[in-house]
């Protein structure tokens, strides 16, 4: 890539991104993936990830909004971008009679810099057989086997879709260590969807989190972890928290757990109270629960 | 670029068909194997126990046996072939859009191998067709090539219809049931019209459509022409399009 070509900030810009299906929405969904990180793209079941990242794709038809990648529109450069980027999806698109050598020749015609020597290279490494069929490999065997391709082309962005779902926590290891080692090459970028936090936790520098088809929180994940706080504290002192610091509350017999989302503010106002770091998993416990206010 | 990304597509559509290819050109040779063990066989006189008005009769029928008939499986391998193609799946579709090569690439892949099986399919049968009438000791009637180039040309077309009904209807099960719907009665149809056709005496009806070929072979040719053009622009569109 010329210099001009390098010369973008974001990886990823999604600026009012709109779909529309019968009972759902996805509703002007703006974030920016930046050169050089993993993005952590969060939520529950059907909130719309698997949506957004088929718009970036250009899997699907959108109603509207604009998305670059690498720079450019990811439309009218679609041949140049897909090009520079690898999708990894949940489910293994590859035929089941396929074995390594087929997929090597195909992948050949599909990307111009595809890298035989890297494939096979990842393939030890992987400990992927290469004269057994795709079909009867495991689970993680097959996820292996799409990074392995994802990654032996020169893909500055890779996009995964749920893609560890699935996975037992030694295979989801491995592969969070293989993203590591591609993103020491700072002009590398992922954007990751996934419900299980715990990875992102580990991983990411940024999150997205999206509820409904709605974009509730973007930022660096240490910020976003930094600015909020699980306070626990009994029932009448939660009757004196003001409702505008409160993300949502969970009650139990013994005592009421309180998300506040501005902790270092809420420490000055609240000084009585005890308020903890918390994690991505309970920060999207309590904002999918912000409706309810107070849940059990 | 495009060269080379169709060289390796085209690899990897006949690796996926390559048992039906197998399967299909196989059955297809045995048959042409028998005719002409048929053929050696008349020619020795072995039809000389048959009375005279059945003997032209019963010859047209093994003609249609050893020669259309491996024609039409030729042409079953082009449509199983292109069939077995068209079994992309959802999730290949949506991985395939993640790619940077256009559905127009993979239609032409796909055009090519059709194009080019039914190419040498028919280059085998106008060679058995020649070796026939060297052992019947007959000229290869321009006829007879006629008929059986409108043949070939009216089953890929349906074929080709039936590849835009299986992207069409999507999954399956649905483009199983759409294959047997359109592929068994016409199979039926043109069986029965041969044999009818070879049945009625003095062979008036193989007369018929031996003539209606050679007459038609040029409008027949152009309507095929242009239902390849508009096919392969309505399959590429069909490949490149977007999920809802």
């Amino acid at each position: 890539m010329s210099d001009l070509e390098n010369a973008f900030e974001n990886a990823i810009e999604v600026k009012n991104l709109t779909k529309k299906y019968d009972g759902f929405k996805l509703d002007y969904i703006s974030f920016s993936v930046p050169k050089g990180s993993i993005m952590g793209f969060i939520g529950q079941n059907g909130a719309g990830k698997s949506t957004t990242i088929k718009a970036i794709l250009n899997i699907i038809k959108t109603d509207g909004g604009e998305i670059r990648l690498l720079g450019k529109d990811h439309i009218k450069y679609e041949t140049e971008v897909k090009e520079q980027m690898a999708a990894v999806f949940d489910e293994c698109p590859f035929h089941d009679s396929f074995k390594a050598k087929q997929l090597n020749i195909m992948f050949k015609g599909l990307y111009q810099n595809w890298d035989e020597k890297l494939f096979h290279q990842y393939l030890e490494r992987f400990d992927l057989p290469k004269n057994k069929k795709i079909g009867q490999f495991s689970k993680g065997m097959k996820m292996k086997m799409q990074i392995a391709t994802a990654l032996s082309h020169g893909a500055k962005l890779l996009i995964m879709d749920e893609a560890t779902t699935g996975l037992d926590p030694v295979v989801r290891n491995e592969i969070l260590d293989i993203f590591r080692e591609y993103l020491s090459d700072e002009t590398n970028s992922i954007l990751m969807s996934s419900h299980i936090t715990s990875d992102l936790d580990k991983i990411a520098d940024c999150i997205t989190f999206i509820d409904k088809g709605k974009l509730l929180l973007t930022g660096y994940k240490d910020d976003i972890l930094e600015a909020h706080g699980l306070m626990k504290c009994s029932e009448t002192d939660y009757q004196k928290i003001a409702v505008e610091d409160i993300v949502s509350a969970r009650k139990s017999d013994f005592c009421v757990d309180v998300m506040v989302s501005d902790r270092v503010a809420c420490k000055k106002k609240y000084a009585w109270a005890n308020i903890e770091k918390t994690n991505l998993e309970d920060i999207m416990l309590f904002y999918i629960n912000r409706e309810k206010r107070e849940w059990w | 670029m495009r060269r080379k990304t169709l060289k390796y597509l085209i690899y990897r559509d006949l690796f996926l068909a390559r048992k039906q290819l197998f399967g299909y050109g196989a059955i297809a040779l045995l048959m042409m194997v028998l005719g002409i063990l048929v053929s050696l066989s008349t020619k020795c006189g072995n039809l000389a126990h048959v009375p005279e008005q059945y003997r032209d009769v019963l010859e047209e029928c093994l003609f249609m046996f050893s020669c259309v008939l491996p024609v039409y499986m030729c042409a079953g391998v082009g449509i199983s072939v292109v069939e077995s193609m068209q079994f992309d799946d959802a999730r290949w579709h949506r991985f395939r859009l993640s790619t940077p090569v256009s559905g127009y690439i993979f239609a032409l892949s796909k055009y090519i191998i059709l194009l080019g099986i039914e190419a040498v399919c028919t280059g085998i049968v106008l060679v058995y067709m020649w070796g026939d009438s060297v052992i019947r000791g007959d000229e290869v009637s321009f006829r007879t090539i006629a008929f059986m180039l409108v043949v070939t040309f009216v089953l890929l077309m349906f074929g080709l219809l039936m590849q835009i009904l299986i992207l069409l209807l999507g999954t399956f099960e649905r483009a199983l049931i759409a294959m047997v719907v359109i592929q068994v009665p016409v199979m039926c149809l043109v069986l029965t019209c041969f044999l009818l056709s070879a049945a009625i005496p003095e062979d008036v009806g193989m007369q018929f459509f031996l003539d209606l070929s050679e007459t038609c072979l040029p409008q027949v040719s152009i309507v095929f022409l242009i239902f390849l053009l508009v096919s392969f622009i309505v399959t590429a569109a069909l490949y490149e399009r977007r999920e809802k």
